[in-house]
C-alpha cells in the first residue's frame, strides 16, 4: 500500500506537471485568448462605475 | 433515557485488565484511529481498539495505569479524548454542541455584516473594506478553526474531505483579500464594489471577504444543527455496567455480609431475595423462584428455578429467596462475556464514509488541479501575476459554495423531525445514509416483534366451568402472588370480570403455585404437577390443553376448586399489533428477513407463523454471540445489514450491525448501541424508518448535486476569468435556497403503507 507522503508528493508532481503543462499552453494560446476576452483576467474594461469586478 | 453509572471516580476503579472507554475527538478518517490505537498500544500492558465510525477508543490495561495517562497519549497524538460513559454531567457531545453553539453565535452577526457590506453597494461608505476585513477575520481563522485543523490532519493523511475543501476556499478568499486590500490597489479609501449585469473580468483588486465569513458560516450552521440533531446518545457499556449488580449478601461463616460484589470470590455462597439481581454466574444451593433472564438472554418466559438449576449473573429474582453458589466472577461471568463483544463488535465496526466527504476526496484534488492549470495559464499567456492569482484564486473560492455545508444537515435535521413525528429518532446522518442502503433486516422476537410482557393466549375449560368462573377464582388467588404468569392472570381477569374477591390463607409454594380461600372454596392454582399433589384430578381435555401450550411454546397455569381442575390458561407474549402489515411491507422493501431470539424453537416458529415468517427464516435460542455471528455472516455475504433489537443480549448484534435499531421499550444498553431508536409500539415503524431513510437518502444525494453542479457553472467562469458577482452571488443563494427547500419537502414525507 502506498504512504500517504508519497501520495502526496506524486499529487504534488502532478500538480508541477500540470503548472508547466498550462504555462505552455498559455503561452501558445494566450494571446488568443486575451484577444477574445479582450484583456485577459485583471481587465478594467467593460466594467461599470468605472470599477472593477470581484464579487 | 436513564444510566446509572459506577458511584466511584474513574480514577479509584481497580484497574487490572478493566476496560476504559474514551470519547476521541478530532479524527477525520481511518488512518486517524490507526494512528492513535498505535500509540496507545506502545505503552507496556495496553491493548487498545479505536474506531473512527463510533470515535471510542476502548483501552483494556493492566499495569496500573490511570486513564489520565491514555488521555495525554491521545492528546499528544494530535487528538482529543475525554472518559467516556461516565453518565454524570455534560458529554463531551454536549461539549462540543456549546462550542459549536459559541461559535456560530459569534460568527453569524459578523458574517451578516461582511455579506451586507460586499452586496449593497450603498452600504459601501468610505474605508468599509477594512471594516469588512475586522468583521471576517475572526469568522475565517477562529470560527473555522476546527475545519482549518482537520484540513490539516487530513493532509498528513493525503485525503480530502468537506473540511479540506472548506478550509481550502477560506483560507484562498480570506488569503487573497488580505493580499489585495494591502498590496493590490483593493485597500484605496473609496474603492466600491459594485453589481455588474454584464460578464466583467476578474481584477486584481477583488475582494472575496464575503465568501471566506459567509461560507465558514454556513458550514458552522449546518455542523451545529447535525450536532443538535444527534441523540443523546447513550454509552451501551455504560448501561451494560449498570446492568451488573454492584453489592451482594454473601454468606461467610454462616453469617450475611454485604460487600462490593468485585470482593466476592468464586465458590462462595450467596443470598438474592426477590427483586434483587443476581450477582454473578453461580449454581442455585437453596431455595426455589422464578427468574427473569429476559435481559440477558432474551427468554420470555420468567423461568422457574431451584437447587442444582444455574443462574445468570444480572438476572433479576423474581419470586423466591435462593441461596446460589458462584461459579464464575469478575470477567469469566455471561454478562462480562457480552460486554467484550460489544465492545469488539464497536471497535470493528466498518467506517461508512460520508457521502458529501466521498464527493469531497474526488472533488477537492480536480478543483486545486484546476486551480494551479488556470495560474499557469494565465501566467503563460502574458497576463499580470496579480490577475493570474486573481483567477487562481476565484477558482478555490467558487468550488465552496455555501449549499454544500447546508445538503446533509438540512436534510437530516427536516428528516429528524418527520421521523421523531413517527416515532423514530435518529442519531447521526450517517445512520440515515447507512439506512438507506439496507438489504437485510434481522428481527429480535421478544419486545420488538411481541410486547415482551405476559398476556393469557388461551383459556381451556372443563365443561361444567366458565371462563369467567375461572379468570374469576385464580386471578384472586394470584392477585397475592407476584409471579409474571399469575400477573397475566391478574389483569385478564380484572379486564373482564372487573373487581376480583378477597383471598384469605394464602399460600405460595415458589416454581410450583399458589393455593388459598375464595368464598370458602380452597382454590389452587399452578402447574400440572403441583395441582395434581394438591390432590385435584386433572381431566383429559385438560391435559391436552397443558400438552397444546406447551408445543405453541407458552407456559399452563391450572385452576382447579372442590377436588378439580377446572381450567387451563396458556400464558405467553403476543406479537404486537401490526406486526404481520409491518412484516409484508419490509417484504416489499426487498428486505431479506430474519427472525432472531433465545427462546425455544416452538415459541419462535409459532410466532413466526403468526407473523408470516417462514420457520426456515428463523433463527432459535441465539445466545448473543450468535445473534452477532448472524449479522456478520450476513454482512460477508454482501448484505447491508440493520438489526432490530431490544435486550442486552441483542447489544453487540446491534453494535456489529451496519445499522442498529433499538425500541426505546429496550434496555439503554441496547439504545446505547444503536443507530436509531424506534419509541413506537409499532412495528410498522422499522418498515417507516427504512423508508424515510431512503428519501433522505435521496434528498442529500440531489442537494448535492445542486451544490457541486453550482460549480459546475461557476469554476469554468472563474477559470477564464469571469467571476461575475451577481452571478456568484445568485447563484449561491439561489442553489442555498434549493438545498433547504428540497430537504424541508422531507417534513412532507408520508410511509407508504401496505394495503390491508
Amino acid at each position: 500500500m502506498v504512504s500517504p507522503a508519497a501520495r502526496l508528493l506524486a499529487f504534488v508532481l502532478l500538480l508541477v506537471v500540470m503548472f508547466a503543462g498550462a504555462y505552455a499552453v498559455g503561452v501558445r494560446l494566450g494571446p488568443v485568448a486575451l484577444t477574445h476576452s479582450e484583456q485577459g483576467p485583471g481587465s478594467t474594461m467593460h466594467m461599470p462605475m468605472g470599477g472593477r469586478s470581484g464579487r | 433515557m436513564t444510566t446509572q453509572a459506577d458511584p466511584r471516580p474513574a480514577q479509584q476503579r481497580p484497574d487490572s485488565g478493566e476496560l476504559l472507554e474514551f470519547a476521541v475527538g478530532g479524527m477525520t478518517c481511518a488512518s486517524c484511529a490507526m494512528r492513535i490505537e498505535r500509540q496507545l498500544n506502545r505503552l507496556d500492558g495496553v491493548t487498545a481498539t479505536v474506531s473512527y465510525a463510533t470515535e471510542r477508543a476502548y483501552v483494556t490495561s493492566s499495569g496500573g495505569r490511570q486513564p489520565t495517562d491514555f488521555i495525554s497519549v491521545i492528546e499528544t497524538a494530535g487528538y482529543t479524548a475525554e472518559l467516556a460513559g461516565g453518565g454524570v454531567g455534560r458529554t463531551p457531545d454536549d461539549q462540543a454542541t456549546r462550542q459549536l453553539g459559541r461559535r456560530l453565535a459569534a460568527c453569524a452577526p459578523l458574517a451578516t455584516g461582511t455579506i451586507v457590506l460586499a452586496m449593497v453597494p450603498a452600504a459601501q461608505f468610505p474605508g468599509w473594506q477594512w471594516v469588512s476585513l475586522l468583521l471576517a477575520a475572526p469568522v475565517a481563522i477562529w470560527g473555522a478553526w476546527p475545519l482549518h485543523a482537520t484540513a490539516w490532519r487530513g493532509l498528513g493523511h493525503a485525503t480530502a474531505t468537506m473540511d479540506t475543501l472548506v478550509s481550502l476556499g477560506v483560507i484562498a478568499s480570506f488569503g487573497w483579500s488580505v493580499y489585495a486590500l494591502l498590496f493590490g490597489g483593493a485597500g484605496a479609501v473609496g474603492m466600491h464594489m459594485p453589481f455588474a449585469l454584464t460578464f466583467g473580468l476578474a481584477s486584481g483588486q477583488s475582494i472575496y471577504l464575503e465568501a471566506a465569513a459567509g461560507v465558514t458560516t454556513a458550514v458552522l450552521a449546518g455542523r451545529y444543527l447535525e450536532a443538535r440533531a444527534k441523540a443523546r446518545s447513550g454509552s451501551a457499556l455504560t448501561a451494560l455496567a449498570a446492568l451488573a449488580a454492584k453489592d451482594v449478601h454473601v454468606l461467610r461463616a454462616g453469617a450475611e455480609q454485604t460487600i462490593a460484589v468485585e470482593a466476592l470470590q468464586a465458590g462462595e455462597e450467596f443470598v438474592v431475595r426477590p427483586g434483587e439481581k443476581v450477582a454473578t454466574d453461580g449454581l442455585i444451593t437453596g431455595g426455589a423462584s422464578a427468574i427473569d433472564a429476559a435481559m440477558v438472554t432474551g427468554e420470555s418466559v420468567p423461568q422457574e428455578v431451584t437447587v442444582g438449576d444455574e443462574v445468570i449473573g444480572g438476572t433479576m429474582n423474581v419470586t423466591g429467596r435462593l441461596v446460589v453458589r458462584a461459579t464464575r466472577v469478575g470477567a469469566d461471568t455471561t454478562l462480562a462475556h457480552i460486554t467484550r463483544l460489544v465492545t469488539e463488535a464497536l471497535a470493528s465496526k466498518a467506517r461508512s464514509q460520508r457521502l458529501a466527504d466521498k464527493v469531497a476526496g474526488v472533488f477537492v484534488p480536480c478543483v486545486i488541479s484546476l486551480a494551479v492549470v488556470t495560474l499557469g495559464f494565465w501566467l503563460g499567456s502574458g497576463v499580470s501575476g496579480a490577475s493570474a492569482w486573481s483567477a487562481s484564486v476565484a477558482v478555490l473560492v467558487v468550488a465552496c459554495p455555501c449549499a454544500l455545508g447546508l445538503a446533509t444537515p438540512t436534510a437530516l435535521m427536516a428528516a429528524l423531525g418527520r421521523g421523531a413525528e413517527l416515532g423514530i429518532l435518529i442519531r447521526s446522518a450517517q445512520s440515515l445514509e447507512t439506512a438507506g442502503r439496507i438489504k437485510a433486516l434481522v428481527l429480535d422476537k421478544t419486545g420488538t416483534l411481541t410486547t415482551g410482557t405476559m398476556t393469557v393466549q388461551r383459556i381451556t375449560t372443563t365443561p361444567d366451568c366458565d371462563e369467567a368462573a375461572a379468570l374469576r377464582y385464580a386471578g384472586a388467588v394470584e392477585a397475592a402472588s407476584e409471579h409474571p404468569a399469575g400477573q397475566a392472570i391478574v389483569i385478564e381477569a380484572t379486564r373482564r370480570c372487573g373487581p376480583l374477591p378477597t383471598v384469605s390463607q394464602f399460600t405460595s409454594v415458589a416454581g410450583s403455585g399458589v393455593r388459598g380461600l375464595v368464598t370458602s372454596d380452597l382454590v389452587i392454582v399452578g402447574n400440572e404437577g403441583f395441582v395434581a399433589e394438591s390432590g385435584l384430578a386433572v381431566p383429559v381435555e385438560l391435559s391436552a390443553a397443558v400438552a397444546q401450550a406447551g408445543a405453541d411454546g407458552w407456559t399452563a397455569v391450572l385452576v382447579g376448586w372442590q377436588g378439580q381442575a377446572r381450567a387451563v390458561f396458556a400464558i405467553g407474549d403476543t406479537p404486537r399489533a401490526g406486526g404481520v402489515a409491518a412484516i409484508a411491507r419490509l417484504r416489499k422493501l426487498g428486505l431479506r428477513l430474519l427472525l432472531l431470539t433465545g427462546d425455544s424453537r416452538q415459541a419462535a416458529v409459532t410466532v413466526a407463523g403468526q407473523l408470516g415468517i417462514p420457520a426456515g427464516d428463523v433463527i432459535d435460542t441465539a445466545q448473543p454471540a450468535t445473534k452477532a455471528r448472524v449479522v456478520r455472516e450476513l454482512q460477508e455475504a454482501g448484505y447491508a445489514v440493520a438489526m432490530v433489537g431490544d435486550g442486552v443480549n441483542d447489544a453487540a448484534a446491534l453494535a456489529a450491525a451496519d445499522l442498529g435499531m433499538a425500541m426505546a421499550s429496550g434496555t439503554d444498553a441496547a439504545i446505547g448501541a444503536s443507530d436509531l431508536t424506534l419509541t413506537s409500539a409499532d412495528p410498522g415503524v422499522i418498515a417507516d424508518a427504512i423508508q424515510l431513510a431512503r428519501a433522505t437518502l435521496a434528498v442529500i444525494r440531489i442537494n448535492l448535486s445542486w451544490a457541486f453542479g453550482y460549480n459546475v457553472i461557476a469554476i469554468p467562469l472563474a477559470a477564464l476569468g469571469y467571476l461575475n458577482p451577481l452571478f456568484a452571488g445568485v447563484a449561491m443563494a439561489a442553489s442555498s435556497l434549493i438545498v433547504v427547500s428540497n430537504s424541508l419537502l422531507l417534513r412532507r414525507f408520508r410511509p407508504r403503507r401496505a394495503r390491508r
